[in-house]
């Protein structure tokens, strides 16, 4: 018997190709993991340069593994130049070290000087909420490497725009001296603070609500800087900013607007988190209450990137965006 | 929005950072159908080697100790192995004595005894004797569920050479005598240059059955870990019928095999293996539509299958 089920309507379109440079982990979904499926599932071919090799995120209390030098990391990058591989974008996420980031830093340069036009998304990870955890030395590294003006899109948080930039951020008056200064002596394009430790009241919204926090938004080119009010999620959801920043890139490659592009991620990221909890919910038959070095409610806490596949292609917009003044 | 259970799986092979073999043949399409790939890494390379060219590193054993050991630490349970390419003996015995030997018996093996194709070794000689021995070994029963060398490493397993139908029987029988291992696929075999390939499904119960596909006329490098894939996922999912694994998994590996194709068509410069065109990397991602898990139920048009009993 021949039965046929549906064909595609039209011939897939060749992938745009990116280079992703994050943490491998065998089990779990930070880094890499968190950033590939999605971002092959929006067409994309990745090519997966992983900067550590665990068996699963540090956030377990116990993990084990390799983190890659820069000389290893070098080799992969020579390797990919032989054979002349070309990227529309490149993503740098977490790298471990400060010769592994040096080299990376330096290889993403000599690839945007030869090609322009290939968008960059940087995420300087190095620490959250006043706590550092990377080495010191990364700052620096990471100041060089946006010191070349060649990174078009940053997602840093608060904390490590501060890093960064060398400022405290207080206000409202100080975010958007910060916000200026990463234009003008990054050249940075777009600029997205995922979440912002200022609360309502810092940013002049009247009395701080529970529960919620802010991300800001803007763009070199409008000049215009843009908030969004979001859910709190709770922070021992691990790889939220990694899947975060593939997400944003696939937006921004095809839409060039930065606040289009968050407002679609950030519903997106509140659906993912949403499955995630619920299924959670659903396996332990209770609320979370993931615990740091507690594997079980950690293994539980792994973002649900396989089961949300078919929420990433999706284009609402559930925010609203707003100035302030 | 539909959400889908998943399963979860942990796949041993290697790792390219540009191109689809080893374990970026198997994450892709596999995620695509409702698992969680965990994958442990033989190799970290820029890419493979039909670029003739290309830098970085094996894993070491201890790295893969280390890693399994991290895994162990937390607990996990798989509803299916999957072992691909492994470059050294020293890796191949960690694999065999720290993790299959310590599986739960309800995970469902798959491996793949790569050693090499069309009559050429390509790893080190001292990994032939030690997959013997592994797929010998008595502990080892009812942990192995299926394995799937091809036409060249079934004649390295069994020490029969295959040039028809007989030598292919002699060769299948031999198996099931020297090896305790309930499954076996016989992945593209050929007597001669006709234009249709054959796959080979046998069990220990004594069932053989042939599938024969029509043949693309290209080489593609990641086609084997592609069928690896999809094989385990079907025959995880069919509760072992071999079958229609089987035939399922032909039916999508010809499609995405065809898809790349059609995408390689401008590929410069074009290199040649032998007279076939060589294709290096297969498009996976653009052959999303033919790899969901739902993508070619029923389709059966360029196979036909017989079976037979010994």
């Amino acid at each position: 018997m021949m039965t046929r089920s549906k064909t595609p309507l039209t011939i897939p379109k060749q992938a745009d190709r990116v280079l992703s440079i994050q943490s491998h982990v065998v089990h779990g979904y930070v880094g890499n993991k968190a950033a590939t499926f999605p971002l092959q599932t929006l067409n994309w071919d990745v090519d997966v340069l992983n900067s550590v090799n665990f068996s699963n995120h540090t956030g377990y209390g116990s993990w084990k593994g390799h983190s890659c030098t820069g000389e290893e990391i070098e080799q992969l990058f020579e390797g990919l130049e032989g054979i002349h591989t070309h990227y529309e974008a490149i993503l740098t996420g977490y790298i471990h070290g400060s010769s592994a980031l040096m080299c990376v830093g330096q290889k993403c340069i000599s690839i945007k000087s030869s090609y322009p036009e290939t968008l960059w998304l940087l995420d300087p990870v190095m620490g959250d909420e006043g706590q550092l955890y990377v080495s010191e030395d990364a700052i620096p590294i990471y100041r060089d490497i946006l010191c070349c003006r060649l990174v078009d899109i940053i997602t840093p948080n608060q904390f490590e725009l501060e890093l960064l930039l060398d400022v405290k951020i207080t206000s409202l008056e100080s975010l958007k001296v910060a916000v200026n200064l990463v234009h003008k002596e990054y050249n940075v394009k777009y600029l997205v603070i995922s979440s912002l430790t200022l609360t309502a009241e810092d940013l002049g919204l009247g009395s701080a609500k529970k529960g919620k926090m802010y991300s800001c938004i803007s763009s070199a080119e409008s000049g215009k800087i843009v908030f969004f009010e979001i859910d709190k999620y709770d922070s021992y959801f691990t790889g939220v900013g990694d899947l975060f920043s593939a997400l944003l890139l696939d937006r921004l490659y095809k839409t060039r607007d930065v606040i289009i592009s968050t407002n679609q991620v950030l519903t997106i990221m509140s659906k993912v988190l949403y499955v995630t909890r619920e299924l959670c919910l659903k396996d332990l038959g209770k609320e979370v209450k993931a615990k740091m070095g507690d594997s079980r409610s950690m293994k539980e806490c792994e973002l649900r990137i396989v089961e949300c596949m078919d929420m990433y292609s999706e284009d609402d917009c559930d925010y609203t965006p707003f100035e302030l003044s | 929005m539909a959400i889908y259970p998943t399963r979860d799986l942990l796949s041993i092979s290697s790792h390219v950072v540009h191109g689809k073999v080893g374990n970026d043949a198997i994450q892709f399409p596999l995620n695509i159908r409702h698992w969680n790939v965990d994958c442990i890494h033989t190799t970290n390379l820029s890419n493979h080697p039909g670029y003739k060219k290309f830098k970085g590193t094996k894993s070491s054993f201890q790295l893969i100790q280390d890693l399994y050991k991290g895994l162990t630490k937390i607990e996990l349970r798989y509803d299916a192995a999957i072992v691909g390419y492994v470059a050294s003996k020293q890796v191949l015995e960690v694999i065999y004595t720290e993790i299959l030997a310590k599986l739960p018996k309800e995970t469902i093996v798959v491996m793949d005894p790569i050693m090499g194709d069309n009559g050429k070794l390509y790893v080190e000689e001292a990994l032939v004797p030690l997959y013997k021995h592994i797929l010998r070994d008595q502990t080892c029963e009812g942990l192995i569920n299926l394995v799937t060398p091809n036409q060249f490493e079934m004649e390295i397993l069994t020490d029969v050479k295959i040039v028809d139908l007989d030598s292919l029987k002699q060769a299948i029988v031999s198996f099931f005598e020297l090896y305790r291992v309930q499954k076996v696929v016989i992945t593209s075999v050929s007597f001669d240059d006709s234009d249709t390939v054959l796959c080979i499904g046998a069990g220990s119960d004594g069932e053989v059955f042939t599938i024969q596909g029509s043949r693309i006329d290209a080489v593609f490098s990641g086609s084997g870990d592609l069928f690896l894939g999809i094989l385990t996922d079907r025959f995880v999912k069919s509760h072992g019928d071999l079958k229609e694994s089987l035939t399922h998994t032909m039916n999508v590996v010809h499609k995405v095999l065809e898809n790349t194709c059609q995408l390689s068509a401008n590929l410069q410069p074009k290199r040649y293996v032998g007279d076939k065109l060589y294709i290096p990397d297969l498009r996976l991602v653009e052959s999303k539509f033919f790899l969901r898990d739902d993508s070619s139920d029923g389709i059966l048009d360029n196979l036909t299958t017989s079976t037979t009993f010994l």
